[in-house]
């Protein structure tokens, strides 16, 4: 733990533009009241992303003269503006800063810039999947309690403190298996697949109409883009076959394909089986196709939730972040986000949000599980799938003793990933709010 | 007996009475004497000077439309897509300094009130007559480079006709309350400071039509090594705004998106994003978060600027554009 200097020497914030992750930072004592100038040869450094690696500066008019802009002149953790943020090392100044980045990127798109993903349905709520928890997951498990420890640790540290803090052990990859180190286990894959179920039945509640032709294209072109990741991170065959089967018949279920008449729910079905998770088709006859394509098919079960599809040979993804930013997030998550980004909430808001405060997902216990999945998921997007165009294979699903590999190489990487971006310092609670607000903060707030 | 003649503080300030002009012919005169191997290229270099301001080629008599001097400004990606939510939702004062900031409530506002340091600066500031501070916005002249990066990833840059009513300071006007101006002004005496301060600040100062063309020379003068050579264009661009060190403009009013000729991007940070997504499309290893969002923020910052028409160059690191 580290507290003040004994000579009250601090790095403290000359000039600092929070959103954007820059400042300037001087090694000085506390200002006065009259908000003099700073010490002419205090130490000064210039932090900012992508590294928030320090850059000594020479001359502070620069920190002083960024003041006429976006920049603050100072940090101060109180409301009155009287106790300045410090910290003992420019480590702890660029954690701050890097936390404070991302946590700002939770409110990205509160004033433009983010289309988001496809606008849920205006006439509300039709029937939402209610996930299972994952409590046998044991990294789920491990997240929550260190969650937990981590607030802990927040709530207990003296104004001004810090503590660095420990998100555990990664589980170990699969080469590393073998000393005997701890791997991800079935539980650990089914927090994919619960959040696979839970991005695929939010998505389905947004499906427009097909016949409003433009809005139909982009849903259908981000819902194609999860079934991408679906594939990649190997969690396609447990939502299909394996013991997630029920979940997404529930969800197919409950979803609507309103403007189909006269069609029996079996054929709905498959229909909506084949949108998701057949053959991509495009053009205005998009449905007709599909219909046709449903009536070659049959209603045998040779084909529908069996391991004889064959997925799209070809797939491509783009930046993993814009991916996750045409997600949407389910509804019940969206209480963490600011108001002005629920109506474009998306799984990158909540990753960014998880990464830089993840005490805020356990306010509310009956959302926790599904942060936590959702995050997993994001994560492994971020760590496991390729950006490259490639083949994917034709995905004759048959199952055997490596049924889960692929899922459970992305679980493991995701935890590593998540491990190595999650707060490395817990600060004392001012500080954590003032990362907490970065999310808020706007240029331009329409009247 | 003779009195001892009392010693008088000197009031070590610049005189005023000087035009840019003069100081240039003073400056060569100096510099010629002192270094003659390069004196017969002085008038050749300021000329180069001069046209790289103008924006004028070496044979041609007049300016290109998108070449030469602009006023900058440099904001983080993070906030163009606002500046450009205002710009559409024509507002006139898109672009926002630190007074619309607080009074729009759109910072963490914790820091509300106007220091005493940013007073005694704003107050010796050789704004026009009847103009305020609050009304004022502080850029920086950039040829062809990408302005101070220390204020943000991205540099907005005004179109020509903005610049012509504007005040120029050869360096940044906090300089008035740095080493080694502090002292100079601390020497003359608690009553006079304030006077000190602004008299320098005038002799810092001159208009972006008359004057701006002779600062730069100046500021090349003293900064470029003389020598029997002539300077490029690149040379210049440096000599005009490099790393900490710039020169202040003090543009009255605001601007939006439409009053822009160009934003750039500086090819450092391009190649940043250039090894994230080199790095992603492997994974190996995975790029960081901070530097797929900072990329992102950028990507997304040019979608907006493009939106409305304004042009995303990369520049050089030679202070020429690219792209």
């Amino acid at each position: 733990m580290s507290t003040i200097n004994t000579d009250g020497k601090q790095w403290r914030f000359e000039s600092i533009d929070i959103r954007a992750g820059m400042a300037i930072a001087l090694w000085r004592e506390e200002r006065d009241a009259e908000h003099g100038l700073p010490p002419e040869h205090a130490p000064a450094l210039f932090f900012g992303p992508p590294h928030f690696q320090p850059e000594p500066m020479v001359n502070t008019a620069v920190a002083l003269s960024a003041c006429r802009g976006t920049f603050e002149p100072g940090l101060y953790i109180d409301e009155k503006g009287q106790i300045e943020a410090s910290f003992a090392t420019p480590e702890q100044v660029s954690e701050f800063l890097r936390r404070a980045y991302v946590s700002g990127a939770a409110g990205d798109g509160g004033d433009g810039g983010d289309a988001g993903p496809v606008p849920p349905p205006p006439e509300g709520d039709d029937g939402n999947w209610e996930p299972s928890p994952s409590y046998e997951s044991r990294i789920v498990w491990d997240l929550t309690t260190r969650i937990k420890q981590f607030e802990t640790a927040v709530q207990a540290l003296p104004q001004s403190s810090s503590k660095s803090f420990f998100w555990g052990e990664a589980v170990i990859q699969r080469q590393e298996r073998y000393i005997g180190k701890r791997a991800a286990v079935d539980g650990d894959v089914s927090a994919l697949a619960t959040a696979g179920l839970a991005l695929i039945a939010e998505m389905l509640r947004r499906m427009p109409a097909m016949s409003e032709a433009k809005a139909w294209l982009r849903w259908y072109d981000d819902a194609r883009e999860l079934t991408c990741v679906l594939v990649e991170l190997g969690v396609i065959q447990l939502i299909q076959v394996g013991p997630f089967r029920d979940g997404l018949e529930t969800v197919l279920r409950r979803s609507r394909l309103v403007e189909i008449e006269n069609m029996s729910e079996k054929r709905r079905l498959r229909l909506l089986w084949l949108i998701l998770f057949g053959p991509v088709v495009h053009g205005s006859s998009s449905l007709q196709n599909l219909i046709s394509l449903l009536d070659e098919l049959g209603d045998d079960e040779y084909w529908y939730f069996s391991d004889r599809w064959i997925f799209p040979a070809f797939m491509h993804q783009g930046d993993p972040l814009d991916t996750l930013s045409r997600l949407p997030l389910p509804d019940v998550l969206h209480s963490i986000l600011p108001d002005d980004v629920r109506n474009k909430a998306s799984v990158f808001h909540l990753l960014n949000l998880f990464v830089a405060e993840p005490q805020i997902v356990s306010r509310d216990p009956s959302t926790t599980q599904l942060a936590l999945c959702l995050a997993l998921f994001a994560a492994a997007c971020i760590a496991s799938t390729r950006t490259a165009v490639h083949h994917a294979g034709a995905a004759q699903l048959s199952f055997g003793h490596n049924d889960h590999e692929r899922a459970r190489r992305a679980i493991e990487q995701a935890h590593t990933w998540l491990i190595e971006h999650l707060p490395r310092t817990a600060y004392a609670k001012s500080y954590e709010a003032i990362i907490g607000k970065t999310k808020l903060l706007r240029y331009f707030r329409r009247a | 007996m003779k009195k001892k003649k009392r010693y008088e503080k000197k009031i070590i300030v610049a005189p005023t009475a000087v035009s840019w002009a003069d100081r240039i012919r003073r400056l060569s005169i100096r510099l010629a004497r002192e270094n003659r191997s390069g004196a017969h290229y002085l008038s050749a270099n300021c000329d180069a000077v001069y046209r790289t301001v103008d924006g004028r080629g070496p044979d041609a008599s007049e300016a290109h439309p998108s070449a030469g001097a602009r006023i900058t400004f440099n904001m983080s990606s993070v906030h163009v897509p606002g500046f450009c939510e205002a710009t559409k939702d024509r507002r006139a004062n898109a672009y926002k300094n630190c007074y619309d900031l607080a009074a729009e409530s759109v910072t963490s506002g914790n820091d509300k009130h106007v220091s005493a340091r940013r007073k005694l600066v704003d107050e010796s500031l050789p704004l026009p007559k009847g103009a305020s501070v609050a009304e004022t916005y502080f850029g920086a002249v950039d040829v062809n480079g990408s302005g101070v990066r220390f204020y943000g990833d991205v540099c907005l840059v005004l179109q020509r006709d903005y610049a012509g009513t504007c005040v120029v300071l050869d360096r940044n006007s906090y300089e008035l309350v740095r080493s080694p101006v502090k002292e100079q002004v601390a020497r003359t005496g608690k009553l006079k400071q304030d006077a000190a301060r602004h008299a320098i600040a005038r002799s810092w100062s001159g208009s972006w039509e008359d004057d701006l063309r002779h600062i730069v020379a100046a500021k090349a003068l003293t900064t470029l090594p003389l020598v029997a050579r002539r300077w490029s264009t690149g040379h210049i661009s440096q000599a005009v705004c490099s790393d900490e060190d710039y020169i202040e403009v003090l543009k009255g009013g605001s601007f939006n998106a439409h009053d822009l000729q160009e934003a750039r991007l500086s090819a450092h940070d391009i190649s940043e994003d250039a090894l994230t997504a080199a790095r992603l499309a492997s994974r190996r290893p995975v790029p960081r978060l901070e530097s797929m969002l900072w990329s992102r923020r950028r990507a997304v910052a040019e979608i907006a600027l493009r939106s409305l028409g304004v042009p995303v160059r990369i520049v050089g690191h030679h202070g020429r554009i690219k792209t």
